[in-house]
């Protein structure tokens, strides 16, 4: 991470939040709020499991409004409605309407109710939010700018997710340090930023941001196609790799593409191969040299974050995973990143930040940060005549 | 792969000279650290004080870090990378404190002059994380490489803008706990001659007494407000004539506020509330307005003494305004706009670009009145507050605003005719602040 990238991307951040509605600023109660999202949430049931990790996620927005509060190891738990909305309506994997809870133990919500449309593809979420059809919605960051473009107010958390290569354990190709380091030193990480992501990312040399960790900036992101000719050049036999992307996932698919690209470039032969969400048979995955991998921050903490990382890693690249202290220095924290990374079992790639589409009366929103969820309770629409477009009168 | 060296690396001597241009800024902070007053000369000078001493004690461990990976070489050179929002004041007072740190181990620190074995390379960039500051030296000494990190707590720094121009406004940091609270007063009568402070939460009144510099609860009274509860809870502290009058919605409650405070409440009494809150004005009640129970706002029955009873849209602040011949009133409305009224009780005019709290003051400035208007947008950004004059119907910003951290809450006229109490969240600290704005007038 380097200065000049974080002053970019301020300045792209800032281009990119449009300007909000400006009105007054106490709180207004009522109206509907409108949501769309992309994921289709099968069953609100906890003990279901989740399809894929989209789902995973948006069970999990979903449990906040209406579940009070988390066990002490995490899930929501209690009384369905005990939170600040309660279900009204309920059309599995289409829609759910959500209408606040009078009695919310923090208080009522300042909006009546919340309509959400699941199963949203991100394009027409762009189209809806364009035509001031939905109130707030998720957008894949590589659309935020288009979406900017379009006049779509945006919102952008700090990047907190990481795309990263990971190398499973025991695959003979890559048993091989050298093979590791060779592909993580080929990958082009700026314009995997700056080409696919629209610039709304950073390139990742370690397993926390900067702004997280505030060492980031001591792990190099920069590519060395040189090296990692020589490196793969020392190898004899030179290993084809597999690298699996979720299918379903059109930005994996991008850097997966990318990425072989570079590898090519390199001297290295590497062959993407989409493979199925949570659901993938085991034996597709471990046919897989390589994977990459989306990794989410569940703490703005660095030691909450990584130990997170690692404990969700370790058995996969059987890197160490074992517990750091706590509280930890940024010394041991840095330490142990310096350790996984310097093994080449993941390579970061980029971060990503988490993009949101809002209509212009939506108010006191703040993009969720690392285990936050969506602060809908606190959200009110604006409905004086500037915030909906209408002319001045006395 | 190499480490990144593309940060920002600047020579010593540039330290030195930010160091002659900002010396004289930090007396600027009026800031305090978590439940503690806050005065603002003794408090900046404090603050100072705390700041060199955490800089201190970092700069001495990180010093320790360097010493012991220099290896045998006693000769340094030092380039500097920033990262982090340390303000300059404080990068030049750490680089100080380190060179005099490293000389005072018997390291001579030099300018860079090119690889040698008898001098070790540092990279010194002082970054930030969420938790707090981290400074990172990166030390060659002849093959031989080593990262230092020192991880240093963050110092709250809130700043009270100050700004001159023909009208002023100053903010006077009075309080801040991190618990949400509504309301404050601060009793200027005691019968002990020790400082007084209420506060008001949305379930509880405190009592403070201010005993060797700092405010000391001496009280807790337990208000029953409606089950209803609010995620924008108001209430209000009146004193008058020393009858001291609380409302939250739902319980009402008077009595005084001395050396220690005595209340009777609706609850206590089995008595319905009082919805009918009063409004201040010029240092005095200059009428009522019947608080919306299950809202934020007022629901539009306005009473101003002697000029008018009416029923009038539902509002979230009014400000009363004497001129020599009538009265206006003016209301932040609903729908987002500010309008004022006569006793015709019809608008005669309506300002865009208010937020939804205000309150009038009487300076002696100008038009001798004002308002003044917290900003608009919402509570996850930062406010202001702006002083107005209305004449002929026009409103007419006077002075610079004056800048908070974070969204004003509260908003309410104190009696003594030229300050307003304000109570702000700071959106860096998250601390809820209570403050008392005053307008003076300057040439």
């Amino acid at each position: 991470m380097k200065l000049r990238s974080c002053l970019f991307l301020a300045l792209i951040s800032l281009a990119l939040a449009t300007v909000p509605a400006e009105t007054a600023r106490r709180p207004r109660y009522g109206g509907v709020l409108r949501v769309e999202i992309g994921a289709v949430v099968s069953s609100l049931d906890p003990a279901a499991p989740a399809e894929n990790s989209r789902e995973a996620a948006a069970k999990e927005q979903m449990y906040a409004l209406i579940y009070d509060r988390r066990t002490l190891d995490g899930p929501f738990s209690g009384v369905s409605g005990s939170g600040p909305f309660q279900i009204a309506e309920w059309e599995p994997g289409k829609h759910a309407t959500l209408t606040a809870n009078d009695g919310a133990p923090s208080g009522r919500p300042f909006v009546d109710s919340i309509r959400i449309q699941m199963g949203r593809p991100a394009r027409d979420i762009v189209l809806d939010l364009e035509l001031g059809k939905t109130d707030l919605s998720e957008i894949p960051p590589e659309q935020g700018r288009r979406a900017a473009d379009l006049g779509v107010r945006v919102s952008v958390s700090q990047a907190d997710e990481l795309l990263a290569l990971v190398f499973p354990a025991g695959r003979l190709a890559t048993e091989d340090a050298r093979v590791r380091e060779a592909l993580a030193a080929a990958i082009d990480r700026a314009s995997i930023v700056n080409f696919i992501l629209q610039k709304n990312g950073e390139a990742a040399g370690g397993l926390l941001p900067q702004w997280s960790s505030g060492t980031a900036f001591l792990f190099s992101t920069a590519a060395d196609a040189g090296r990692a000719k020589e490196l793969f050049a020392q190898i004899a036999g030179a290993p084809k790799l597999v690298l699996g992307y979720d299918s379903g996932d059109p930005l994996e698919q991008s850097v997966a593409e990318r990425i072989v690209v570079n590898a090519r470039e390199a001297g290295i032969s590497v062959a993407a191969q989409a493979i199925p969400g949570a659901g993938a048979a085991a034996a597709t995955r471990s046919a897989l040299d390589v994977r990459l991998m989306r990794l989410r921050m569940s703490s703005p903490r660095p030691r909450r974050a990584l130990m997170n990382f690692l404990t969700a890693l370790g058995p996969l690249a059987g890197i160490d995973a074992s517990l750091l202290p706590d509280p930890a220095s940024p010394q041991e924290i840095y330490d142990r990143e310096r350790a996984i990374v310097g093994s080449y079992r993941v390579a970061p790639l980029v971060w990503l930040p988490q993009v949101y589409g809002l209509s212009g009366r939506v108010r006191n929103w703040k993009a969720p940060g690392p285990g936050e969820t969506w602060p809908l309770a606190d959200v009110w629409l604006d409905v004086t005549p500037e915030a909906e477009g209408e002319k001045d009168k006395l | 792969m190499r480490p990144s060296r593309r940060i920002l690396l600047t020579p010593t001597m540039n330290f030195v000279l930010l160091l002659a241009n900002f010396s004289g800024a930090a007396s600027a902070q009026t800031s305090s650290p978590p439940n503690q007053p806050v005065e603002s000369t003794r408090a900046a000078a404090a603050t100072q004080a705390e700041l060199s001493a955490k800089w201190n004690e970092a700069v001495r461990a990180l010093a320790e870090k360097i010493a012991s990976s220099a290896g045998p070489s006693r000769s340094l050179s030092i380039d500097w990378g920033q990262l982090s929002t340390l303000s300059a004041v404080d990068m030049a007072f750490i680089q100080k404190a380190l060179l005099d740190e490293l000389r005072r181990r018997r390291f001579y620190v030099g300018k860079k002059t090119g690889v040698s074995s008898a001098s070790a390379q540092i990279e010194l960039v002082l970054s930030e994380s969420v938790a707090g500051y981290v400074w990172v030296a990166k030390i060659r000494s002849g093959t031989s490489e080593a990262t230092a990190i020192v991880g240093v707590p963050r110092i709250a720094n809130g700043a009270a803008a100050e700004r001159k121009a023909s009208l002023s406004l100053q903010r006077k940091l009075i309080w801040r706990q991190p618990e949400r609270f509504i309301d404050f007063i601060l009793p200027d009568i005691t019968s002990d001659g020790i400082p007084h402070m209420a506060v008001l939460e949305p379930t509880a009144v405190a009592y403070y007494n201010f005993k060797q510099a700092h405010w000391e609860q001496s009280q807790i009274i337990r208000l029953h407000p409606v089950t209803y509860i609010s995620r924008d809870p108001r209430g209000l502290l009146s004193l008058w004539e020393g009858r001291l009058d609380l409302h939250v919605p739902g319980e009402s409650c008077t009595g005084s506020a001395t050396s220690s405070l005595e209340l009777r409440c609706s609850s206590d009494l089995s008595m319905p509330s009082e919805t009918e809150w009063p409004l201040m004005a010029g240092g005095e009640e200059r009428g009522d307005a019947s608080f919306e129970k299950t809202g934020n706002y007022f629901a539009g029955l306005l009473a101003i003494y002697g000029d008018v009873e009416a029923k009038l849209p539902p509002f979230f602040a009014a400000a009363v305004l004497n001129t020599q011949d009538e009265s206006h009133w003016i209301l932040t409305e609903l729908d987002g706009k500010a309008r004022l009224y006569d006793d015709s009780s019809r608008p005669k005019a309506a300002f865009l670009g208010w937020g939804d709290d205000i309150a009038s003051v009487v300076t002696g400035c100008g038009e001798s009145w004002q308002v003044l208007v917290s900003g608009t947008s919402d509570w996850t950004e930062p406010d202001q507050i702006q002083a107005y004059e209305i004449v002929g119907g026009q409103a007419a910003a006077v002075g610079s605003r004056l800048e908070f951290p974070g969204p004003i809450l509260a908003l309410w006229p104190s009696t003594d005719l030229k300050s307003v109490r304000v109570v702000s969240r700071s959106l860096q600290t998250g601390m809820y602040e209570a403050s008392i704005v005053s307008v003076s007038c300057t040439d």
